[in-house]
């Protein structure tokens, strides 16, 4: 009587299982069982290189620069929401108060008007790009 | 030891030491998933420095509804099958669509020089195989998640995930023996 010969996948479930019972195994099926066991031990090991020991602490600073850098941001467009607030808040009192004035500022010519304004807008940008500099040289410096 | 629910709790409130941790505890993880689907060191560390960003960002997302490690392979997994289909753009047209009829060729010159070191040989044997089995043989044999778990981290059914490991140890099996016969038979000649 021929006995029926084990399958790939009945050897692979042997190997997983670590060969137990294997002595009624045929001399190819040993063979084959063994090749898988080697097969099996070389896909578990671990790969020769790896990442630097101080890969967390790189990881970590960097997520707490981007934080920092985003909390900047953030403070700068609450500034600017502030400021023209203010000012706002600032012209509709005037208005409550003395009419008279606020036309008197409106009436202003146009160029001053518009430079003021500019200048305002300028400082914030300036201070917005410092911040992003200055955040990407954070991240050049830890890199 | 690694509370795991603490430890998310903690760096929801931006305590970066507690991220730290969640780092040294995953990156292990994270690197041999990376590993395997992208070529050059120097690529891998940015890949994984990508995926413990993109962990933080999410963070306040995860639920518990698998485990930590999973979602954080799934992140891992998906940035660098993202990386690799970039950096390669004809990437999955490498491969045949029926990838159940996948074979390894025999032209590598460089074959014979990695041979000498079993951990190179294998991993050059891996890298030659279609994305699937490299995925699924790194998670189920390195990362030791089950075929359930590799479901929910690629997305790749259950039974499919199944078929593809069983294939492609056949597929490695029968290259080694092939390889170990091949130089052998040389020696005697």
């Amino acid at each position: 009587m021929v006995m029926k010969e084990m399958s790939d996948e009945e050897l692979q479930h042997l190997a997983e299982q670590g060969g137990a019972k294997n002595e009624n195994l045929s001399f190819v099926e040993k063979e084959e069982l063994m090749a898988y066991q080697n097969l099996f031990k070389s896909l578990h090991a671990e790969p020769a290189e790896g990442l630097p020991f101080n890969f967390a602490a790189n990881v970590r600073r960097k997520v707490q620069q981007q934080a920092a850098m985003k909390g900047d941001l953030k403070f700068q467009f609450i500034l600017l929401f502030i400021f023209t607030s203010i000012l706002a808040a600032a012209f509709g009192l005037l208005q409550f108060i003395s009419p008279a004035a606020t036309e008197q500022l409106t009436s202003i010519s146009p160029p001053l008007k518009w430079s003021a304004g500019l200048a305002v807008l300028m400082f914030w940008c300036v201070n917005l790009l410092t911040t992003g500099v200055q955040g990407l040289n954070k991240f050049g410096k830890q890199q | 030891m690694f509370d795991e629910k603490e430890i998310v709790k903690r760096i929801v409130k931006d305590d970066f030491r507690a991220f730290e941790l969640l780092v040294k505890q995953y990156e292990k993880l994270v690197f041999y998933v990376v590993h395997r689907l992208v070529q050059g060191q120097h690529n891998k560390e940015d890949i994984c420095q990508d995926v413990f960003i993109k962990v933080y960002q999410n963070i306040g997302k995860f639920q518990f509804q698998s485990k930590l490690s999973t979602w954080i392979a799934r992140i891992a997994y998906l940035t660098a099958v993202d990386y690799t289909r970039k950096s390669k753009k004809d990437f999955f047209l490498e491969y045949p669509d029926d990838i159940d009829r996948y074979h390894f060729t025999d032209e590598n010159p460089e074959e014979e020089l990695i041979q000498k070191d079993a951990a190179a040989y294998i991993n050059s044997i891996i890298e030659q195989m279609p994305i699937q089995y490299q995925t699924v043989i790194t998670l189920y044999h390195l990362n030791e998640f089950s075929c359930a778990e590799i479901q929910d981290i690629t997305g790749i059914p259950e039974g499919t995930v199944k078929s593809y490991l069983f294939r492609a140890r056949k597929l490695m099996k029968e290259k080694m023996q092939k390889d170990i016969n091949k130089n052998g038979y040389e020696r005697n000649e």
